[in-house]
């Protein structure tokens, strides 16, 4: 067949972006190498060696010979962006993954999802607790810093480095992180080789990491920090700017990363998940299609169909909006507001008489009397675990503050992680607590888990604090006089309200 | 790097391989068979009025133009008429005028008219077989038709490899103006711009010289963006509007140097089109040159004047490499031929699915997405391409597919939209 014009070619090729890519890649993996050791040498050679013959095998099947380094590049993205403790066979698994939801998609352009993120998102799924691990605050190993700075408190981390030594490392990358993420400086090189190379449009990665700050600032106290310190940069650069999974036109890819920066900051803010990257990048590369249908460029004499542009601005705010409303929803009918009689007899023993409840922040607390006389209160109540699941528990208080009896009622955490809460083991230990307990990672803790116990912690704490305001002059009263006369007294009162039987105790 | 001052939308910058710009124009000799065709233009073939035995002068009209979007066609020297074959131009039917050349030289000759009027001229150019000269070869006295407030000449010749307009412009600088002087008096027009690539340094600097003495005549230099020379892009460039199809639509008209000088040599000496300058270039070829060819000149014996290097020539191309076409040895020179290019074998990266990257849709200069024709025309919904992406808008640049890193053939996917489209097909 005769060749239509034109006859000359521009020099660039589809295999030389590929290389370009990998090229800018480099410094980030020299980093992870220098940071990490043997630890990413075996991440990187496993996932690598992997999608390289899941590639192989692929191109078998369906008897294409040519070699596009779209695979490789795909593995190495994925393998830079998996924490340091993940085990070689874990990540190699997930080279697997993300080469084969390329090829069912029909192969290299026809993809819907960027296949390192698909291939993160399963080990999420599959290798939860390689993949969620939080350590502590001077660990070397977890997925992001985000959950230690939001759950853990930046002073703490700053304090314990001291300030200069902290943003050094934070921007050279000696941090928690995944492997290939953390280190801003060899980003920011890659950055340079690929606009120079005019790989990708210099102003994507801009636009993506200035939706995500701006709306950081209206949260945060310290945005540049929160958007340094998770995986935000690398994706920007290497994952946002992908070309198979981002739109063609020009406005249309610069919506398709605000929209991204917004998925981002919304699945980190509103979720409790930690690495919103893998959620925003997803959920941006779903809108793809839809984006690309509604964002065509002005033709020649015609004029713009500014409709268009608005009808994809009220599908993407339907989108976001649904997606918060499903990720925040809090499923109010599962919260049990029935007292489970067989805890509550365990505790306190039969012949108990509640005579009303309070309702105080969201916990429920009932305040118990047997023969007239206060013996404590029943308090149910439900803390956030570990993504949005929600921890269920009911806690028994005696007249002195004390946590008297716990138990975990229902929760849905990770596997062998978040879910030793469940342990009678654990839960005893709380019993003879007060509000004034200080937190001990490593009685409380569990290995890759000090994230839901903490926040236990926190939720316990707090009720004991309302406990005390709500009950602390009729308890000291009672103490003081130890009359059990008195009590009866004040019993008439019970039947009042709360702030006349706080009064009502004082007067007399 | 960042902010490239352009006047239109897209474009690319194919890399200089002006080879021929400092070349003269060289006159070729003449030839011993012409092999005239009588579909040079756009439009209805035309009807030739010789037979096969008859003795023809130079200048003398072979065929004539039966209908509106034609033109006429003449003979490039004196000789007999030895055989008028059926041939096949771009999948149309034509006819092959083959004259055989006997070197005398008679020279018909024509009645020289004084006084014009727009009417007369534009009389002339058709009886001259004037057409546009720059590739599209559109009958020239159709776009004088109607009020004129500007004319636009173009020059900016943005295909790589071409400088036969350069070189008309170098050497011909006074022609050209005094062409251009001729039309502005017989039509009343008030302006008239020239339009420049900024690389042709030379042109630019002999125009500016000459140009003091020519009121009404403005330069304008253009950056270097493929395609500068379209019609559509030309006029952005240079008025800032948009026409829809025909720059009638804001009262102006587009003409090519080369144009502007068979219109000043018709009306100053009554010669029709039979010469017209010809890039003669490109690797494969030993003597890169811009000649001044006989139109009908068979292409083997212009390939042989100027020698070919047999061993590493690919492909022989008519125009350029953006918007040209393969021709091979056989075939002669047309009256739209700006370049004749023997190319070696291009290292064309292999073909690979379209990564959607987006750089068809960056570079095409219309505004319109390239990368979804390839995709609708796998499928074979022809219709869905004029409905949803406006493909009749694609003026054919061929800037997707140069740009392309995965070389996908998006202008066979556009011909062939086209074509379908045009049948009604779905």
């Amino acid at each position: 067949m005769i060749k239509i014009a034109p006859y000359i070619s521009a020099e660039n090729t589809t295999q030389n972006l590929m290389k370009e890519v990998g090229i800018a890649l480099f410094p980030c993996v020299v980093m992870s190498i220098y940071f990490y050791g043997i630890l990413a040498v075996k991440i990187l050679l496993s996932t690598v060696i992997s999608s390289f013959f899941t590639e192989i095998f692929w191109k078998k099947i369906k008897k294409d010979n040519i070699c596009d380094g779209s695979g490789l590049l795909a593995g190495l993205i994925l393998a830079l962006s998996l924490p340091s403790t993940t085990p070689f066979y874990v990540a190699g698994i997930g080279g697997i993954i993300a080469i084969s939801s390329k090829h069912i998609f029909g192969g290299l352009g026809k993809n819907l999802f960027n296949p390192a993120i698909l291939g993160r998102l399963f080990l999420m799924i599959l290798f939860p607790m390689y993949l969620y691990q939080v350590n502590n605050f001077d660990g070397t190993a977890g997925v992001s810093l985000y959950p230690m700075i939001k759950y853990g408190g930046l002073s703490k981390i700053i304090s314990d480095l001291g300030e200069p030594l902290f943003y050094r490392n934070l921007i050279l990358g000696n941090r928690l992180g995944s492997i290939g993420e953390s280190s801003i400086v060899a980003i920011f090189l890659g950055y340079i080789y690929l606009i120079y190379k005019k790989s990708i449009k210099w102003e994507g990665p801009i636009i993506l990491l200035g939706t995500i700050y701006i709306l950081n600032s209206f949260t945060s106290p310290n945005p540049f920090l929160d958007l340094i310190i998770g995986g935000g940069v690398f994706a920007s650069v290497f994952i946002a700017t992908e070309p198979v999974t981002s739109p063609y036109t020009r406005v249309g890819s610069n919506i398709y990363l605000v929209l991204m920066g917004i998925l981002i900051f919304g699945v980190v803010e509103f979720t409790s998940q930690p690495s919103g990257i893998t959620f925003g990048v997803l959920g941006a590369n779903l809108m793809v299609p839809i984006i690309n249908k509604y964002t065509p460029h002005r033709v020649f004499a015609k004029s713009y169909s500014y409709v268009k542009l608005i009808k994809l601005i009220l599908i993407s705010s339907l989108f976001i909006i649904v997606g918060f409303y499903t990720v925040t929803y809090k499923d109010e009918s599962i919260i049990p507001k029935n007292i489970n009689y067989t805890n509550l007899n365990k505790y306190f023993g039969d012949d108990i008489k509640i005579e009303y409840k309070i309702i105080e922040d969201g916990f429920i607390y009932y305040p118990l009397k047997r023969d007239g006389l206060d013996i404590g209160t029943y308090v149910i109540g439900e803390s956030k675990g570990y993504g949005k699941k929600k921890i269920g528990f009911d806690l028994a208080i005696d007249t002195e503050h004390k946590i008297k009896g716990l138990t975990i009622n229902y929760e849905k955490e990770t596997w062998r992680l978040g879910d030793q809460i469940s342990s009678p083991l654990w839960q005893n230990k709380w019993i003879g607590r007060s509000s004034s307990y200080e937190f001990n990672k490593e009685i409380d803790g569990f290995l890759g888990a000090t994230y839901t116990s903490k926040n236990l912690y926190k939720t316990f704490k707090k009720i004991l604090q309302i406990h005390e305001k709500l009950f602390d002059e009729t308890y000291t009263e009672i103490d003081g006089y130890g009359g059990a006369t008195y009590t009866e007294e004040l019993d008439l009162n019970s039947d009042e309200n709360l702030e006349l039987d706080g009064y009502g105790g004082a007067t007399d | 790097m960042f902010f490239k001052s352009k006047f239109f939308r897209g474009g690319v910058h194919p890399r200089e391989r002006e080879i021929t710009s400092n070349k003269k124009i060289e006159k070729m000799p003449e030839v011993g068979t012409y092999r005239i065709s009588t579909l040079q233009h756009i439009g209805d073939p035309a009807v030739v009025i010789v037979k096969v035995g008859d003795r023809v002068k130079k200048y003398q009209k072979i065929a004539k133009a039966e209908v509106k979007i034609s033109a006429s066609i003449h003979s490039p020297c004196s000789g007999k008429i030895t055989q008028i074959n059926n041939i096949d131009i771009k999948g149309r039917q034509a006819e092959e005028i083959v004259i055989e050349n006997d070197f005398l030289g008679e020279e018909f000759k024509r009645k020289k008219l004084k006084f014009f009027t727009p009417n007369k001229l534009r009389e002339l150019i058709d009886e001259l077989g004037i057409v546009g000269l720059g590739g599209a070869t559109f009958p020239t006295h159709i776009k004088l038709d109607g009020k004129l407030k500007t004319i636009i000449i173009n020059g900016a010749e943005c295909e790589p490899y071409l400088n036969a307009d350069n070189r008309i412009m170098i050497e011909k600088t006074n022609e050209i103006l005094e062409g251009i002087k001729i039309l502005m008096t017989i039509f009343e027009i008030e302006e008239s711009i020239i339009g420049i690539e900024e690389n042709k340094e030379k042109a630019i600097e002999k125009i500016e010289k000459c140009i003091k003495d020519y009121p009404g005549i403005r330069l304008q230099k253009l950056p270097t963006v493929y395609p500068q020379g379209g019609e559509k892009q030309l006029i952005k460039a240079l008025l800032r509007k948009e026409i829809k199809s025909l720059p009638m639509e804001i009262e102006a008209v587009t003409l090519n140097v080369g144009t502007i000088l068979a219109i000043y040599r018709g009306v100053t000496y009554g010669t029709p089109i039979v010469k017209r300058v010809v890039t003669v270039s490109g690797e494969g070829i030993k003597n890169p040159k811009n000649l001044s060819i006989h139109i009908g000149t068979p292409i083997e014996d212009i390939l042989n004047y100027v020698g070919l290097k047999e061993d590493i020539v690919d492909k022989i191309i008519a125009c350029g490499p953006m918007m040209g076409y393969e021709i091979g040895k056989i075939g002669s020179t047309s009256k739209g031929m700006n370049g004749i290019l023997a190319l070696e074998k291009e290292k064309f990266p292999i073909k690979l699915p379209c990564i959607k990257c987006g750089r068809c849709v960056d570079v095409c200069p219309m505004g319109l997405i390239p990368l979804e024709y390839d995709r609708l025309a796998k499928k074979g919904k022809y219709r869905q391409m004029e409905k949803e992406f406006s493909l009749s808008s694609c003026i054919k640049c061929g800037s997707c597919e140069y740009i392309c890193p995965s070389q996908v053939p998006l202008m066979e996917a556009i011909f062939l939209g086209l074509e379908k489209g045009r049948d009604g097909h779905d």
